[in-house]
């Protein structure tokens, strides 16, 4: 009887050491949990105020070299002043992509860093081409010197907030209570369209579809039936509408069973032109040869009435070949004409197609006679290339179009492709060739 | 401590080591790819094989290769495994090993794989192209970063980099949805947006114009 209380107390004593045993261990688990937790955070954090600091810095210095652009008179500063703004937004718009303010609120002023330092490279450019600075380009200068002075002002104020304690970045921060951050984050809504050569201009990615210009509006079963027609009546075994898009030029939807492949479809209202086709599955085997897959892919446009074509470059992956086509005009190749046709490797069929770059830009062009001769494009080489051919053809650059003198060249490193204005002998663009066993690529 | 230490670099290496051997690339006959035109230009140069590095290891290739090990007191087997390649001087690249399968990936191709895949899995393949169309637009956009990866680690841009599935293996499809939107096909028509309207309860990414209905995606300027 006594031992086996004793023996009970034993029980209880070794339940209660080991609970309290447990109850320590859990407590130590949950303080080294919070304190690593904390760590994280104050990394985090950090992370945060860095990018916070950097932009505030960023767009001051931006700010004070468009004022210093607007008053100096040497070309050479001209330069350094460009470079530092173009490198100061392009660290702004790296920092102001980290804060976590919600897309809402810092889009408007990633826009325009993203223009301000596009404008001073694209500015840079064209007085080392030689031009001057115009009185819209002051303009322009005027408004983003501007602008930047606010936003500068702006984030020190949220800045000041934040090291009095305010806790600007809690959640999501695109408002506190009933007061908006936007004011202090965004450009004023006055800033001016900005109108320049670069690739984030406001005069860019404005996408007009001139080839379907004038084009008779079809309905659904018009659209249906020229994509029977496209990818061939016989071929056709299934087809299923799927709605409507504007996309941005309005289409019709389906889905479509050709050659035993299921497709997705896009055809546009105007004129019934196919906009794109994709292929939904996987195709892994390969028994032809990549070379009779492009000249397939070149029959098949020429069947469909696309004129002229010139392939440019292929790449494979798995069983599909895809092949990058460009109109040609009177022996010009035109760049911006681009159709891409995707061919699959198991047997010879057309399962893709992308004619965006066609739709939006084929129309005949009217070209004006170069101002300079192959012989003296070519001799504006750099030294140490060696040319193998060249020929005329249209590059697009920005909302623009010029024309070039393409020509593939070589040096020890590689093949290059070198476009050279045809009216002003500048170079345009240069590209690298890169060949593997996938096909050939330009970069 | 110390014990714990020696474990845990034991075990990290371990894993370090893992990956290593198991992508350890073998050339034999069937083999095919940069690898083999590798080993064919050393044993032209070697004048082990005549003719031209086509890239394809067939017979010649493996009598070649037998000749090789011979002489320079290999394992005679006819295939190109680590000693061989070393021995010839050329290292294998698992990336672009062999068999046509194998394609080389560029990061920004993998990364917006890797979005697509988290993001749009379960979605026709045109629903995944239009994923990864929508970033290479934000790309081209001045209101977004100037890059793929600046666009995908946006700061709240994305549930899956706040969630971690951006992590996992992308599948092939998905690799070969990025890669059709990086070759212009874009199936949104440069939108900017998508959103789940039955999983989304941001008001202010309804206000966007809705320019097309894919799978659960609505896509948006």
């Amino acid at each position: 009887m006594h031992l086996s209380r004793s023996k009970d107390r034993d029980h209880v004593r070794a339940a209660l050491v080991g609970a309290c045993a447990l109850l320590a261990a859990l407590t130590v688990l949950i303080f080294k949990q919070a304190a690593d937790v904390r760590s994280l955070n104050a990394r985090l954090n950090a992370v945060y105020q860095k990018a916070f600091y950097e932009t505030c810095e960023l767009m001051e210095g931006m700010s004070s070299n468009l004022r210093k652009l607007l008053v100096t008179g040497s070309a050479q500063q001209e330069q350094i002043l460009l470079s530092e703004i173009a490198r100061q937004a392009q660290g702004a718009q790296d920092d102001l992509s980290q804060l976590p303010l919600g897309e809402g609120a810092v889009s408007a002023t990633i826009k325009f860093v993203n223009q301000a330092g596009d404008f001073a490279t694209s500015l840079a450019g064209k007085i080392a081409g030689g031009g001057a600075v115009s009185d819209a380009d002051y303009e322009n200068i005027a408004a983003l010197s501007e602008t930047a002075g606010k936003l500068s002002a702006g984030l020190g104020e949220l800045l000041a907030r934040y090291e009095a304690g305010e806790d600007v970045f809690a959640g999501d921060m695109t408002e506190t209570g009933s007061e908006s951050l936007y004011p202090l984050t965004e450009p004023a809504t006055s800033y001016p369209t900005l109108l320049y050569d670069g690739p984030f201009s406001d005069a860019a990615g404005q996408t007009e579809y001139r080839a379907l210009a004038g084009l008779e509006t079809v309905d659904r079963a018009g659209a249906e039936r020229a994509l029977r027609a496209f990818l061939g009546t016989d071929a056709v075994t299934a087809l299923q509408f799927e709605g409507e898009s504007s996309i941005p030029v309005d289409c019709y939807e389906f889905s479509v069973t050709a050659n035993g492949y299921n497709l997705s479809a896009g055809v546009t209202k105007s004129g019934a032109q196919m906009l794109y086709l994709l292929p939904n599955d996987d195709v892994r085997e390969v028994s032809i040869p990549d070379e009779q897959a492009v000249s397939t892919a070149r029959a098949f446009l020429t069947s469909r009435g696309y004129g002229q074509m010139q392939e440019s470059y292929f790449s494979r992956y798995d069983g599909i070949l895809t092949v990058n086509f460009a109109a040609v005009q009177d022996g010009v190749v035109l760049y911006p004409d681009l159709v891409k046709v995707q061919v699959s490797l198991r047997d010879g069929a057309i399962i893709g197609l992308e004619a965006g770059g066609y739709l939006r830009n084929h129309v005949r062009r009217e070209f004006a006679l170069p101002a300079i001769s192959e012989e003296e494009a070519v001799a504006r080489l750099g030294g140490r290339l060696t040319a193998r051919e060249a020929r005329l053809c249209v590059i697009p650059e920005n909302a623009e179009e010029y024309l070039c003198y393409e020509i593939t060249a070589a040096d020890a490193s590689g093949e290059y492709l070198v476009y050279i204005d045809a009216q002003t002998g500048a170079e345009r663009e240069i590209l690298q060739v890169i060949s593997d066993e996938n096909g050939d690529l330009v970069m | 401590m110390n014990v714990t230490k020696r474990i845990l670099i034991a075990l990290l290496a371990l894993l370090l080591a893992m990956p290593a051997s198991s992508a350890q690339v073998v050339l034999e006959v069937g083999s095919s790819g940069e690898n083999v035109r590798k080993v064919q230009k050393r044993l032209i140069q070697y004048d082990y094989l005549s003719g031209e590095a086509d890239g394809k290891y067939g017979e010649q290739t493996r009598d070649a290769v037998i000749l090789f090990q011979r002489r320079n007191g290999l394992d005679v087997d006819g295939r190109v495994g680590p000693e061989t390649a070393a021995a010839l001087g050329v290292t294998l690249s698992s990336s672009a090993a062999s068999s046509s399968s194998a394609t080389i990936i560029s990061a920004d191709h993998r990364l917006l794989a890797k979005l697509v895949y988290a993001e749009a899995r379960g979605e026709s393949y045109k629903g995944q192209v239009a994923v990864a169309a929508v970033v290479l637009n934000r790309v081209e956009s001045a209101s977004f970063p100037n890059t793929i990866s600046g666009v995908i680690y946006q700061s709240g841009a994305f549930s899956c980099v706040s969630n971690g599935s951006i992590n996992n293996t992308p599948d092939s499809t998905a690799l070969r949805a990025a890669l059709d939107a990086l070759n212009g096909w874009d199936p949104t028509g440069g939108c900017l947006y998508y959103y789940n309207p039955r999983k989304t309860d941001d008001a202010w990414i309804r206000t966007r114009t809705v320019k097309t209905v894919i799978g659960n995606h609505y896509f948006a300027v």
